[in-house]
């Protein structure tokens, strides 16, 4: 009775087609009904009596039939779900398998991979950190700054307050603010251990670090009443400045340090990820805080210096709107409520900003091009994959039709296709990571300063998610490339297509050289957009700066009020200084300056003498020592330079640059005409233009810049605080004959010898100053020009492989034609032809495109439209020509086919 | 209905124990269990045989049973159910619990003990 404990191996055949389990049963029970039908007639009854009695013995067939069949169907759901696991990863082994046999295939597509998603995650990871992440406060999308605006100068935001308006604005606080604080960058100088140093920081109110919800790493921020006039000085420090100044000792809170030669009691030091202020609004991070305090000094500033930051955090539904209209209100009554500071007709304006958006203001358009372009990348990349598993999904045509013959279902070989896509896009998402790890430090370094510092840039979970997330993307997108143009591709044609060697896989063919198209067009795209910005980075290194920044070097120094008390001493220290600079070995002159060209500054409004201007016009206000013109190598149009003889004694006097001169005197002649600081009503004295001098770039070569005033320094009424700082930290010039930066050390020299606690800062040869000023957008020419060449290598290689292949279909037909008398020269040119109607197709798409997106990118262009013909006449034509490269190559290949190989082969 | 489908239950998992104790003495065709079942009952269960073979499936679905085909004695084509471990542990399992239940019946219907009532 017992069965043989293993089954013969052809019994398994039998248990193959388990299609049917109805069937079985019925051979079981047909099994039983003989067994049973045998075992009576051997018992002695007659075959009839012996059926009947086994069939009733059998009961209800029908019945057993439906138990079991039943059966069946409720154990079968569960059993799918598990066939379709072990299905996928049937599949998963199997593209594992076609991949190690075809290594090439697999490293081209993978390089592919690594390429266009890791530049996309190392990008995204910047973008990310800048505009997207949370900035790093406790709820930081309440918190907004408040700017003001001088209608009579301009209705545009300036993003700042004159500091004792603060006072006024205050007063939202507990209604439509939670809190609200206000800063001013500064600078002091710390004495102690080592030498003298002059460190960036910021006067802030109590209130900051509660508005921000920044808590100290160790020791306490400030507290209410910590600002208030007469309370002790105290600082907190920042993390860089306590790790490298006092090595990090835990011990220094509660000691004293000394500030400008004065005792200030340490409270606290801010944790290492507290950077303020955040890069965007052009400050210097703060190595200290220091109170801010409403003395009187400060409160006669109103009006008069609008330096004040203010930051406040709304109450919970209160808008932007809301708080703008608010602040608003509040500016509208502050010349009625402060009559001897806003002249009646001063009219003001505020408003609330976002903090986030106000921040990244300068660099949003940029980022976001950035991202766009490295989109392309991706897209070109994934491209160039879906065409390589085009081309090797035409090779298995025939594969995969006899599969589709067995009856594998449509949604079956996509879930193959799938498979394979996965087991490419694993190795290639890891190696994207490794390529973004290395490319975000690279950023961070190339980047220009400020503008990523203080941003936590790197690979974390949003990144990773992201990563992930764009490469099922990818995944998806390629490997349904080729399923979907498998399924619209008829069995029996794939059958027969195969078949016959010479018009092999045509109509796969025509899918990849749509895709190709699509690549040529895409990197078309992006090479116009990088050669707008390379044509604008000429345009700006073009640019004439109006004065000779080779051989000149820059430095500042501050002269604190503990040392130097009165102003007028100030003004002679500074002087003596410029003298002794111009007798330095090597040395030709040297001058002083409050602003210098490219790195913007001080702005005044003022007003020429009897003319009625709409608005009252800004300039930049350049005040300097003499000799300031020759040693900045600014040539003077008309009149003459300022020298010893403008001092206080004389007659006020002043310098226009040629742009003032057009826009303000147009033919007139400017010399021994006067203007003054301010409004036409304000008490300025009148200061009499005695030359005009070169324009010089005052933000920077490729920015707006607005006319540009001088005056001699000797003649500035040191009426308010903020005059007197500027004037006590001068940037100092010095006019060389050789390597500015050599004559340092000399500089440093005479610097202590004069006076010890004196310290020299920002040191820096002009000439990169003016390099600096073009920083960001050589970074973005950078960036963008290297994606758009690494889109048209990709759309190359896609080319490449795409005339190859088309190559190796052709090549009995190539044999034949070379039989029948087709010179060589004749089948390049047939094959280039035919890569060359492929690439002509895409740059037509290509220049349409990049028609319809280059005006995304007019922000970032200088001196040449975002239609620019040069460029897009240029673009095209160097995509052609490495089209035809690209096609030449394998073209090469197929004039040296031998015809009677080619021919024989079938 | 409730009733009628708890009888049909109840006899179906009183079949499935008597098929797990026939193919626990070695691999078995329905046929086989079904002579078993007669020859150690004297045939005084008189099963309808039919119902074996859904018993035999659920079992095999439940892993208590495997299957294979294989040739009977007289070199017919036969599928043999072998009994799985697991179809050992329910089957020590059911027969216990059985047990229990059989001797507390048994107790009751042989108690001499008069109720409080009568």
């Amino acid at each position: 009775m017992p069965a043989s404990p293993s089954n013969p191996a052809w019994f398994r055949y039998l248990t193959f087609w388990r299609r049917d389990p109805g069937a079985e049963l019925d051979q079981e029970l047909a099994f039983h009904f003989e067994a049973r039908l045998a075992e009576y007639i051997a018992g002695g009854l007659d075959p009839d009596a012996a059926r009947a009695l086994a069939t009733e013995r059998l009961g209800n067939l029908a019945r057993v039939r439906d138990d079991c069949s039943r059966i069946e169907a409720q154990y079968a759901r569960r059993r799918s779900m598990t066939d379709s696991l072990s299905g996928v990863m049937g599949d998963l082994r199997h593209a594992l398998r076609q991949l190690a046999r075809q290594r090439a295939f697999a490293a081209a597509a993978i390089a592919c991979l690594v390429l266009g998603i890791g530049v996309n995650t190392a990008i995204f990871s910047v973008v990310d950190a800048v505009l997207f992440r949370p900035l790093p406060f406790r709820d930081p999308s309440r918190l907004v700054m408040i700017g003001e605006a001088l209608p009579v100068i301009s209705d545009q935001n300036m993003g700042t307050i004159s500091t004792p308006d603060f006072g006024d604005f205050a007063k939202l606080n507990g209604s439509l603010f939670v809190s609200s604080s206000v800063f001013e960058p500064t600078s002091l100088t710390l004495a102690g251990r080592g030498s003298a140093e002059r460190l960036a920081g910021l006067d802030v109110s109590s209130s900051l670090f509660r508005v921000l919800g920044a808590a100290p790493a160790l020791g306490r921020v400030f507290q209410d009443g910590d600002d208030a006039p007469g309370s002790p000085d105290a600082v907190v420090l920042s993390d860089a400045l306590w790790r490298r100044r006092f090595g990090g000792d835990r011990t220094i809170v509660g000691r004293t340090v000394q500030l400008d030669g004065r005792p200030f009691t340490v409270l606290g030091v801010m944790p290492a990820g507290f950077t303020f202020p955040l890069p965007g609004l052009s400050l210097e991070p703060a190595a200290f805080f220091v109170p801010l305090r409403m003395t009187p000094d400060v409160m006669q500033a109103r009006g008069n210096s609008f330096n004040a930051y203010m930051i406040a955090r709304l109450a919970a539904g209160v808008s932007v709107e809301h708080a703008t209209a608010a602040v608003n209100t509040i500016a509208g009554r502050l010349p009625s409520l402060y009559p001897t500071f806003y002249s009646p007709a001063f009219r003001v304006a505020a408003g609330a900003l976002p903090l986030r958006a106000h921040l990244v203001s300068d660099v949003r358009g940029p980022l976001i091009v950035l991202l766009g372009a490295v989109a392309f990348v991706l897209l070109i990349a994934c491209i160039n994959v879906a065409g390589l598993l085009l081309a090797r999904a035409a090779a298995r045509s025939r594969e995969l039709a006899v599969r589709r013959a067995l009856g594998a279902s449509r949604g079956r070989l996509t879930t193959q296709y799938l498979a394979e896509g996965a087991v490419l896009a694993v190795p290639g998402a890891l190696g994207a990571l490794a390529l973004a790890q290395w490319c975000t430090g690279a950023l961070s370094r190339l980047a220009p300063d400020g503008m990523l510092s203080g941003y936590r840039i790197g690979l974390d979970l949003r990144v990773l998610t992201f990563t992930v997330a764009v490469t099922m993307l990818v995944v998806v997108l390629f490997s349904l490339v080729p399923a979907l143009s498998g399924s619209a591709l008829g069995l029996a044609n794939a059958l027969r297509d195969e078949g016959r060697g010479t018009s092999a896989g045509r109509t796969k063919q025509r899918a990849r050289r749509v895709l190709v198209a699509s690549e040529i067009a895409l990197a078309l795209v992006l090479t116009t957009g990088a050669g707008l910005l390379a044509r604008s980075f000429a345009n700006v290194l073009n640019v004439d700066p109006g004065f000779t920044p080779t051989h000149l070097l820059s430095f500042r120094i501050a002269f604190p009020s503990y040392r130097y008390p009165n102003a007028s001493g100030v003004l002679d220290a500074e002087q003596a200084l410029v003298d002794s600079l111009a007798r330095v070995p090597g040395a030709r002159s040297a001058t002083a300056t409050v602003n210098l060209p490219t790195l913007g500054g001080w702005q005044i409004a003022f007003s020429p003498e009897g003319e009625a201007l709409p608005k009252v016009p800004i300039a930049a206000n350049f005040v300097v020592l003499h000799d300031y013109f020759q040693t900045m190598g600014i040539a003077v149009v008309k009149g003459r330079a300022f020298d010893a003889r403008d001092d206080a004694s004389a007659g006020n006097v002043a310098i226009i640059d040629e742009r003032l001169a057009r826009e303000f005197y147009g033919r007139k002649n400017p010399i021994g005409q006067r203007l003054k600081w301010g409004a036409p009503q304000s008490t300025d004295p009148w200061k009499t233009i005695v030359g005009v001098v070169r324009t010089v770039p005052t933000h920077g070569l490729d920015q707006k810049n607005p006319p540009e005033l001088y005056f001699p320094a000797r003649q500035l009424a040191v009426d308010s605080a903020f005059v007197d700082a500027a004037l006590r930290e001068l940037t100092f010039v010095v006019r060389a004959d050789r390597d500015p930066l050599a004559l340092t050390p000399d500089v440093q020299r005479l610097v202590r010898a004069i006076d010890p606690q004196l310290v020299v800062t920002h040191v820096q040869s002009v000439e990169s100053l003016v390099s600096q000023s073009v920083a960001s957008r050589r970074f973005d020419l950078l960036l963008i020009g290297a994606f758009a060449m690494l889109a048209v290598l990709l759309a190359a290689v896609g080319l490449s492989g795409l005339v190859a292949y088309s190559v190796v279909q052709r090549q009995r037909e190539i044999g034949v034609r070379l039989a029948i008398g087709a010179t060589q020269k004749g089948i390049v040119s047939l094959v280039l032809r035919d890569g060359l109607r492929t690439a002509g197709w895409g740059s037509a798409f290509g220049i349409a495109g990049a028609f319809a997106l280059t005006r995304l990118m007019r922000s970032l262009l200088f001196g040449v439209g975002a239609l620019d013909a040069t460029t897009f006449l240029a673009t095209p034509t160097i995509l052609i020509a490495v089209a035809a490269f690209a096609s030449w190559l394998p073209a090469r290949r197929a004039a040296r086919i031998d015809p009677m190989l080619a021919i024989r082969e079938e | 209905m409730a009733s009628e489908s708890d009888t049909v239950e109840l006899l179906q998992g009183t079949l499935d124990v008597l098929v797990l104790k026939a193919v626990s003495w070695g691999p078995a065709h329905g046929y086989g269990v079904a002579r078993w079942l007669q020859d150690v009952t004297d045939d005084a269960l008189r099963i309808e045989e039919g119902s074996l073979y859904p018993a035999l499936h659920r079992l095999e679905k439940r892993g208590f049973v495997e299957s294979s085909w294989g040739l009977s004695e007289n070199n017919r084509k036969a599928k043999y159910y072998r009994i799985t471990t697991r179809g050992r542990q329910q089957l020590r399992q059911e027969a216990s619990s059985w047990s229990a239940f059989a001797s507390a019946v048994a107790k009751v219907l042989t108690s001499t003990k008069r109720p409080a009532w009568a």
